[in-house]
């Protein structure tokens, strides 16, 4: 079967309670809490073939991390069906858990006190690798991620950058078959982001296996991802090919006009077009609609004094903030009347 | 079936022992607290011992037991303090800070029993320095009791049963803490049980002794095995304490069962 | 300048208050619960250890005397053990040591509010919250007749005496908490000191009837002025007030000097390292 994972009508909701401040607030929920019903995930449906890079993107408290741990198996759905390589993730079959590996870029698996390497002798006995393969998988992994060095040092002495290149190794070990990577760049410098996303390309060249990454930076997403899921308020906004999504507001360019002197951003002429000024309004950032590019760029040069421009395609990051802001409205109005 | 047989004796045995290299790697990192937890439990075992002596220099007897008989149940109760602080201890408190940062959500990732690996994961290497003597206060005690020493050969076996029944209701009382929202309370619930296994059923009397020996069995840790190794015909405890252990079992996996489907690991 | 002093004060207290009771079951569980099962168990104890001497002897229970008490009074002696440990061993100053190890110092180094504020202000949260369960505690111990509500005079005293505890308990606790600068695990000290502090102050068995040598080399300890002394207090037996005072203020005023010490040299090696 070709399909890695699919979910129709998947849906998870969370019991929250509000605490307000003061004294007689605390007393207040000795005896008394009010619970609200939060929807983390609806009707979501999606299918990820055997082999794909996909990247689930969205705003913070979209639900993506949700979205991950179902199909981990880590927490059970509200509603809905979810199948991953043909095992139903709750069940958390032995045989399910030897081919699923999960990275979090906010929680460590490896034992804090003691060097990475104890850690991984001990991920080789659960996942009942023998020696001959354990070394190969080591040897194979530390070339890659040049990370020989660092296994027999303390993982708490190790910066970010190392331990989640560890990380990722730890949970490569037992070969599986679909990688989850919940943010595995997060707080790492801009070298060290880079060489986990060589890595993974690398990797996912080498190996075809399945990956779904959630990440905040644009970065990660344009170099790794052949296919975007965008989540926004627990639902699928978006599921294509990365230039499908770019495509989306038209075919606009990011204008760039440089000036030797400050501009007022109040200016007529920019007010259609996303202006984004820098802090001395001597800079600004355009979204130009293709058609209008020539007109516009003649119109500017012609009135303002203009020192620089250029042209570009629009960043993923510009058109994912324009289309966050665009369809947060829509989504919102359209739930409305879902739950009228 | 099979498959569960290769599991006991082969794989989990051997994920033990790379625990074991793990404890010892940490253990040796931290190595001040190495030697203060030793001496920890020396000032416990004096304290313990002392206190009951200090009691025996005023009364002959507590209930049916005398002085060496007495010490001779407590130092049974090190033992198992021992083994306890070794083999179990560390793992309650870090199973409440895994619930709370959601680090479990790794622990049910691997394909390896759960249970096991949170109640097991981790090793206290250096009270295992403190076995010989605590072994040593049994045989002592147990010969000023009048203990013959071919009941000894009872020892491994009714340790093995106390072990397990304490660790099987400590571990029982732990997994409440999929309910609480602060699970630390609970581990100081779980002390004042462990406290109260360490006095022998008579001390109780009446509606205590009953839910204490049958329902929450603390009383059914030490003080079988300790009356059966003082005279033998007092076996009736001991037949209680084996049909007890399988039935904590059972009572584990359930709370454990219905505790996973309470998780709701915390959020990114 | 005093008032706005007062007011950090008043807030950071309110602020304890809530942190001390965001977790209702674990305040229960963690503060209140181990004194009362410590109480069974005790009285339980001495129950059984009297009824085997009356047995044995063929006495009435009531008549039955060990080392010079009977099962009545045992029983409130450990009753009233139980309420000085609420009012004069608290858990005030949460976790100093994890504020330490967490490098949470450095706002207090920053703040116009300093570190020993902050945590005697805790402290003083902690005693007032302890209030509610000593007054639940002996108005079930009186009806239950275990304990007998000694004279108003006494009575504050008694109290008096035990902020005095308090305050030295408070020194300690602070003490185990500074040396976080020093060892990764401060927990191993504080049930040392645990320990040690239960069997020497009575708490297990009076002091009374610690052997003679024992009880001589305590008197000039802290130790027995904690539970067994105090505790006689509420019983009605007020002998030696100044003496105990005297120790126990001599011993928290020893604590305050060490525990500035280590204040200062901790601060050396915290602001060196770069903890």
């Amino acid at each position: 079967m070709s399909v890695a994972i699919s979910s129709i009508n998947l849906a998870k909701n969370f019991k929250t309670y509000e605490k307000n401040p003061g004294i007689w607030n605390s007393l207040k929920s000795l005896f008394h809490r009010d619970y609200k019903i939060n929807s983390a995930i609806q009707d979501f449906n999606f299918e990820i073939k055997k082999g794909e890079l996909v990247a689930l993107l969205g705003p913070n408290g979209a639900g993506k991390t949700t979205l991950m741990k179902m199909m981990t198996g880590i927490i059970v759905p509200s509603a809905g069906k979810l199948s991953v390589l043909g095992f139903d993730p709750w069940e958390r079959d032995k045989e399910f858990r030897k081919k699923i590996a999960l990275v979090m870029g906010q929680k460590s698996q490896l034992w804090w006190d003691i060097p990475a390497m104890d850690s991984l002798l001990l991920l080789q006995k659960y996942y009942e690798i023998s020696d001959m393969e354990f070394k190969r998988r080591m040897d194979e992994l530390t070339t890659l991620l040049d990370v020989g060095s660092k296994l027999h040092i303390h993982v708490r002495k190790l910066s970010l950058g190392e331990r989640m290149k560890l990380e990722l190794m730890a949970c490569l070990l037992h070969s599986p078959d679909i990688i989850f990577l919940d943010e595995p760049t997060i707080g790492l410098d801009l070298m060290a982001q880079e060489n986990i996303r060589k890595f993974l390309l690398d990797y996912h060249r080498k190996h075809s296996c399945t990956m779904i990454i959630t990440s905040h930076y644009m970065a990660d997403v344009e170099a790794l991802c052949q296919r975007l899921v965008l989540v926004m308020q627990g639902r699928k906004a978006f599921d294509g090919p990365l230039a499908e999504f770019t495509q989306l507001l038209g075919d606009t360019r990011e204008m760039t006009f440089i000036f030797d002197k400050p501009i007022s951003a109040q200016e007529k002429t920019f007010k259609d077009y996303d202006a984004v000024w820098s802090p001395d309004n001597q800079k600004v950032d355009l979204l130009v609609p293709f058609p209008k590019m020539r007109d516009l760029t003649s119109q500017i040069l012609r009135d303002f004094p203009v020192t620089e421009f250029s042209t570009e395609k629009t960043p993923i990051e510009r058109a994912m903030k324009t289309f966050m802001k665009n369809n947060t409205h829509s989504l919102q109005n359209q739930f409305a009347t879902l739950n009228k | 079936m099979l498959k569960a047989i290769k599991n006991i004796f082969i794989l989990y045995p051997s994920i033990y022992r790379q625990l074991f290299n793990c404890a010892l790697s940490k253990a040796t990192t931290f190595r001040t607290s190495f030697v203060l937890i030793i001496i920890m439990d020396l000032i416990f075992y004096a304290s313990t011992i002392l206190s009951v002596d200090v009691i025996f220099q005023h009364v002959p007897e507590i209930g049916p037991w005398n002085r060496s008989e007495f010490q001779f149940f407590l130092s049974f109760m090190l033992i198992l303090d021992n083994l306890h602080m070794t083999f179990l201890s560390e793992n309650f408190w870090s199973f409440s800070l895994d619930l709370k940062s959601g680090a479990l959500d790794y622990t049910i990732l691997r394909p390896v029993s759960p249970i096991f690996l949170t109640f097991f994961k981790s090793i206290r290497i250096c009270t295992l320095f403190n076995t010989p003597l605590v072994f040593g206060l049994l045989f002592y005690f147990g010969h000023k009791a009048g203990v013959q020493p071919h009941s000894y050969i009872w020892l491994p076996f009714l340790i093995i049963m106390g072990f397990l029944t304490l660790a099987l209701i400590e571990i029982g009382i732990s997994l409440f803490m999929f309910w609480s929202v602060e699970g630390n309370g609970i581990n100081f619930l779980r002390m004042q049980f462990q406290n109260i296994s360490r006095w022998p059923d008579f001390i109780f009397d009446g509606l205590a002794r009953k839910i204490l020996f049958f329902a929450i069995p603390v009383l059914m840790v030490g003080t079988p095995p300790a009356r059966f190794l003082l005279n033998k015909s007092d076996y009736i405890p001991m037949v209680f304490q084996a049909v007890a252990v399988p039935l904590l079992l059972f009572g584990v996996k359930f709370l454990w069962d219905k505790g996973l489907l309470r998780y709701e690991s915390a959020s990114s | 300048m005093f008032f706005i002093n007062v007011q950090k004060w008043w807030q950071t207290i309110k602020i304890w208050w809530g942190q001390q009771t965001a977790y209702r079951l674990n305040f229960f569980l963690q503060v209140i619960g181990p004194p009362i099962v410590f109480f069974c168990v005790k009285a339980s104890l001495w129950k059984a250890i009297f009824n085997g001497i009356a047995n044995q002897k063929g006495l009435d229970i009531s008549s039955t005397v060990i080392n010079g008490m009977t099962l009545d009074q045992m029983i409130s002696y450990h009753a009233w053990a139980m309420i000085v440990g609420f009012l004069s061993q608290g858990m005030g100053s949460f976790d100093l040591s994890n504020d330490i190890r967490l490098g949470k110092i450095s706002t207090y180094l920053i703040y116009p509010f300093n570190f020993w504020e902050y945590h005697t202000a805790g402290f003083l949260a902690f005693q007032t919250l302890q209030i509610p369960t000593t007054l639940l505690s002996l108005l079930v111990f009186s009806s239950l007749k275990i304990i007998a509500l000694p004279a108003i005079s006494n009575f504050i005293l008694a109290i008096l005496v035990c902020f005095v505890i308090s305050l030295f308990w408070f020194s300690l606790q602070y003490f185990i908490g500074l040396l976080a600068f020093w060892l990764e695990e401060t927990w191993i000290m504080r049930v040392m000191i645990n320990i040690v502090t239960t069997f020497l102050s009575g708490a297990i068995i009076p002091v009374s009837f610690f052997p003679e040598q024992l009880q001589q080399m305590l008197v000039w300890s802290p130790f027995p002025y904690m539970i067994y002394w105090p505790t006689k207090i509420f019983l009605g037996q007020t002998e030696s007030i100044l003496f105990g005072v005297s120790i126990l203020i001599f011993w928290t005023l020893i604590m305050g000097f060490i525990n500035t010490t280590l204040w200062k040299r901790g601060l050396r090696l915290y602001t060196a390292a770069g903890m």
